[in-house]
């Protein structure tokens, strides 16, 4: 469903005086617009076009932030002269630990799979997007390049995957869901994904799983620069700069990354649809057409900076400013209207820890503030404000054989369309706590955690938890958990003008997941006998999963023209999944690695509150049954060579299973060469993606590039 | 890489794996590829509805469906069946006139015209913004309402082409036609306008209210107009005379969302959507306050009048993305049965001898 609100008329004449005076002052493009990254940064926070609401009721946030960067950017040459006098070039040494995915300890049964900063590498151009859809088992359902992309895991719907950058949720409270491809995969070191439900530690919104995007811990004394410059196919240029400074106290990092693609990829106005009224056309028989009006320009600004106090004290801080203008392309059948689209977003988060032998201490808090604008030439333009505060405090205790966290939150939620006399406003407190007990060496541990939330002051269920992890044999382990989980309603879900529903309840529901985990270190003998070195490590996992969900919301028609979201569905959802690695190493110079993850699942509507509802029994809509990823990757000194393989199943676009989409694969090779010139470390990376020029729709009429390239410089310091 | 060959040889765990892969592989099964096609109309003088599925917005599977009330068959995605390709992205309104069947696909800024005997589209007419609603007003002319275009367009039939706009405010929609004037709705206004249809020029308009979007006309030649309202202005119906004054004007309560207007083919009985299903006879002066037929766990969606068999028609969307169902009913409100068409069924168009 499209959402536009109109914009205010008498708006109009204010808004073009105060473009002017900011065209003036700051420079005007061809449409206004700032061509420099600093008159971006200035024009995120003073964007005319903006009206007043950001600036003005966030101007105390807006300037901390603002005079943080600059005395982080001032305070830089003293921190650096400071920090070479006390580098020791033969040791190295940790700095402070800034932590990134929270609670790691109470994860007990859960399956986690970890992408590291070397499997990030070759998406650095890319948003994190690229890297779920293929390192991970997260199908994204992507509009198109650089368009709107979501999360889907487990067979749940977009707004069922929790997004948590640093400990913090960014699931935006009108929507539900996270936009990942206003995510540059530049700005984040690793992602934690967790499969399965964790409402205990994370609240609403992760029925389906949880991704954490992390900050790297435990940078290495030093001054540290990162540049990369990126080009690629359809116009595509990018630079991205870490600038990081740390010392033993200190720890500071600026990342900026700018973006700016004319994205007028190459597709086939192929007829996906099926059922089809012939035999279906092949693709590679008609014309190759390019996108029209899907420019894209995005600009992000990321400061971290650590500070530890004294040896039980840390604090830390971290602010995120992005601005991201889009052209939406028009779908297959729909018209050309000009359509642009605005996500502009600013965060600050702060963090204080004290931490005493088993004991520690953390008190978070976050604010956020996003703001969507939308227009083409059918509608005015529609804008709308949310914004959100959440504190933690978490208490910890850690032992070798008893571990325990007590856990508060307390957040504010509020959100406004532009012209609406309301600001919808959600108040929601939390306590959750989690009792770890580890048994027999460690080889069995246990863990059991309750949440209680209240929402507005009333009360939702409590939500429980318990997860083991059990390792029978040296080399094999056995996870478990159940939880019962729950998603609130959205903001437009239960307050959009004249369509919204305030009676809606919460989904809930419970999910329990069994995995058996091995792996095995093969070494290999030479021919007189001796082992030679040469070592491959077997691992691997497999998961039966199982998920409930009531009250599942989906929109139905209200009378005419109109929708309203109604709690409609039972929806089970059920699957195994398999990973795999061979790691063979031939020399210290030489590896292989092949893996694969493959997954089915099965999600279908179990009971619903429509009459003859054909979708009982039935898939979900945009769902695939089945997924394989594979990567054969081929390292031999400063080379690295990767093909990377994803197969989409079936997805079915109407409940009752009358009109599909087929299966698609897609194909990527990355060939990489390091190499060391004027003592420093240099990186050339070639990425072709979708290698054999495969046309495919992942949402219908909504084509996906051909085959492309990005190419990529990347510079250390 | 004699070692890796080992290792597979050696792993029986692999081999469980290569064989639950090719498991998996074979879960992924489609059903059946190829719509069936459909028999061209038998009967050049066959009753029966043209049924438009507006599909869902964007994704271009609109679709029009064929009801036979005699024979009870239903005959689904004739379009796609007929022309080797889909209709659109959102097929509003239906049109049967001169021997050809007018599509307005709203989303797709076209309208298709079919030939009514063979199902075969014969012309494309492109040039509009967000078209609506098709209504001839002489052998050489019709006007189109738009979404957008805060105008009506004038179509020359002759030449199958745009050949000028009537300027309105706002969003356009139903028409009805009486002698020389077209009577339109104004859903962003509180009018209805009347144009003259010999000079396509707006000759007066009718103040009900706020927010005109269905409308018929009845034996007296009334013009009955169902509007939204627009907080505070409550949703009515409104009775237009032919002399373009409003007789009757009955409001809505507050929290009301009254849909679809339609009327029988005696044109003395009227029925709307207000989540329930309620009728009004012409003469009636107040709005009734039982349903005719209680929509309980169906998502009234649209409404039609099948002359044949004298029956209401009333499309169940379900979730928006399944086949609509249409269920059946007297004019008393009995229970007559019902069919499946394709998605988001939402307009209705009975086809006459």
């Amino acid at each position: 469903m499209q959402i536009n609100g109109k914009a205010e008329k008498e708006g109009v004449s204010q808004k073009t005086c105060q473009s002017k005076l900011f065209n003036k002052t700051f420079g005007k493009k061809s449409r206004g617009e700032p061509n420099l990254a600093w008159q971006y940064l200035l024009y995120l926070f003073f964007s005319p076009k903006r009206k007043t609401s950001v600036l003005k009721r966030n101007l105390g946030v807006f300037i901390c932030m603002f005079v943080f960067g600059i005395a982080a950017l001032s305070a830089k040459p003293i921190l650096y002269a400071f920090a070479l006098a006390k580098i020791d070039t033969n040791k190295v040494l940790q700095t402070v630990k800034v932590s990134g995915t929270r609670y790691p300890q109470f994860f007990t049964g859960s399956k986690i799979l970890f992408l590291d900063s070397s499997q990030l590498n070759p998406f650095q151009q890319q948003s994190i997007a690229g890297v779920l859809a293929f390192k991970s088992p997260v199908f994204i359902k992507s509009y198109g390049p650089g368009m709107l992309a979501t999360p889907s895991f487990r067979g749940g719907n977009a707004n069922h995957t929790a997004i948590i950058w640093n400990g913090f949720n960014l699931q935006n409270p009108m929507s539900g869901q996270v936009d990942l491809n206003n995510i540059p995969s530049f700005l984040i070191d690793n992602i934690d994904i967790q499969f399965g439900s964790q409402s205990v530690l994370f609240g609403s919104g992760n029925i389906g799983g949880t991704v954490h995007l992390n900050s790297q811990a435990n940078k290495q004394i030093g001054q540290h620069v990162n540049i990369l410059l990126g080009n690629g196919s359809f116009g595509s240029n990018m630079v991205g700069i870490k600038y990081g400074l740390a010392r033993t106290k200190w720890q500071m990092e600026q990342k900026i990354f700018l973006e700016k693609a004319a994205n007028n990829f190459s597709y086939k106005a192929m007829d996906a649809l099926y059922p089809q009224a012939t035999q279906a056309t092949n693709p590679k028989t008609l014309p190759t057409l390019y996108a029209v009006n899907a420019q894209r320009n995005n600009v992000v600004w990321v400061q971290e900076l650590a500070y530890q106090i004294s040896g039980k004290h840390t604090i830390n801080f971290r602010t995120w400013l992005q601005n991201h203008e889009r052209n939406i392309p028009p779908s297959l059948h729909g018209p050309l209207l000009n359509a642009q689209q605005k996500d502009e977003s600013a965060k600050a988060l702060f963090e204080y820890t004290f931490k005493q032998k088993s004991y520690e201490l953390q008190a978070r808090y976050a604010y956020f503030i996003d703001a969507l604008s939308f227009k083409n030439k059918q509608v005015e333009e529609s804008y709308s404000l949310a914004n959100s505060h959440t504190a933690f405090i978490d208490q910890f205790y850690i032992k070798d054989k008893f571990q325990w966290h007590g856990s508060a939150m307390f957040q504010q939620n509020q959100a406004q369309l532009r012209g609406a006399a309301n600001v919808w406003q959600q108040d929601k407190i939390a306590l959750f706590s989690s009792i770890k007990l580890q048994h027999f060496d460690q080889k069995l541990k246990q863990q059991i955690s309750a949440r209680q939330e209240w929402v507005n002051g009333v009360a939702i269920p409590l939500m429980p938890a318990y997860g083991f992890s059990y390792q029978f044999l040296p080399k094999m382990h056995l996870d478990g958990n159940v939880s019962r989980n729950y998603r609130l309603p959205t903001f437009n879900d239960l307050y959009w003008p004249g369509m919204g529903n305030p009676d809606l309840q919460a989904e809930f529901g419970w999910n329990q997941e069994l995995s058996l985990h091995a792996h095995h270190v093969i070494n290999f003998k030479g021919w007189r006998g001796n082992y030679s070195g040469k070592r491959a490590f077997l691992s691997g996992n497999i998961t039966y999963f199982n998920k409930q969900v009531n009250n599942w919301i989906i929109w139905v028609p209200a009378g005419g023209n109109l929708s309203t979201p109604m709690n409609v569905y039972r929806v089970w959802s059920r699957g195994v999944e398999m990973a795999w690695q061979i790691r063979f190493r031939n020399n210290k110079k030489s590896e292989f690695v092949v893996g694969g993850m493959h997954d089915y699942t099965q999600t279908s509507n179990q009971a619903s509150t429509l009459l003859n509802d054909a979708s009982l029994n039935k898939q979900l809509i945009y769902t695939p049954r089945v997924k394989h990823q594979m990567q054969v990757q081929f390292l031999r000194g400063d080379y690295a060579f990767q093909y990377l393989y994803n197969y989409i199943g079936t997805r079915f676009v109407s409940s009752d299973h009358s009109n599909w989409l087929m299966p698609y694969s897609l194909h990527g090779i990355n060939l990489s060469k390091k190499w060391h010139w004027f003592s420093k470390n240099w990186q050339t990376q070639i990425l072709v993606n979708n290698f054999f020029n495969t046309s495919y729709q992942i949402m219908v009429n909504q084509p996906m590039p051909l085959v492309n390239y990005q190419l990529s410089l990347n510079i250390k310091l | 890489m004699q070692n890796l060959t080992g290792i597979f040889t050696k792993i029986k765990g692999l081999q469980v794996l290569i064989v639950g892969l090719l498991m998996m592989a074979s879960c992924d099964k489609t059903p059946e590829q190829i719509i069936a096609e459909t028999p061209q109309l038998p009967d050049s003088n066959l009753v029966g509805m043209y049924i438009a599925n507006e599909g869902n917005f964007q994704w271009g599977n609109a679709s029009l469906s064929f009801y036979n009330p005699i024979s009870g068959l239903v005959q689904t995605d004739i379009y796609k069946a007929h022309n080797g390709k889909g209709i659109g992205d959102v097929l509003q309104s239906i049109y049967a006139y001169q021997n050809k069947l007018y599509l307005v696909v709203n989303n797709s800024q076209k309208i298709s015209v079919l030939d009514t005997k063979t199902w075969k589209e014969i012309n494309t007419i492109t040039g509009f913004n967000s078209p609506r609603y098709f209504l001839p007003v002489s052998a050489q002319k019709a006007y189109i309402s738009d979404l957008y275009e805060n105008a009506v367009y004038v179509l020359n039939l002759n030449t199958q082409q745009i050949s000028g706009k009537i300027k309105c405010s706002g969003w356009t929609e139903e028409m009805v036609l009486l002698s020389n004037k077209a009577f339109v709705c104004g859903v962003e206004s509180p009018f209805v306008y009347v144009i003259n249809t010999s000079t396509d020029q707006i000759e007066d308009s009718v103040h009900i209210g706020y927010g005109a979007q269905y409308m018929r006309q009845d034996l007296a030649n009334n013009i009955w107009v169902l509007s939204n309202g627009k907080a505070p202005i409550l949703p009515s119906l409104t009775k237009i005379n032919t002399a373009g004054e409003i007789a009757l004007q009955l409001w809505f309560k507050n929290g009301d969302m009254p849909r679809r207007l339609e009327i029988n083919e005696a044109k003395n009985q009227l029925f709307w959507i207000n989540k329930d299903v309620y009728t009004l006879f012409v003469n009636d002066t107040l709005l009734p306050s039982q349903a005719l037929i209680t929509a309980g766990n169906k998502n009234f969606y649209a409404l039609g009048y099948e002359p044949y068999n004298k029956e209401i028609l009333v499309s169940d969307a379900k979730d928006y993305v399944q086949k609509s169902e249409v269920f059946r009913y007297s004019l008393s409100g009995q229970f007559k049965g019902s069919f499946h068409t394709q998605i988001n069924t939402g307009n209705f168009y009975a086809r006459t001898k």
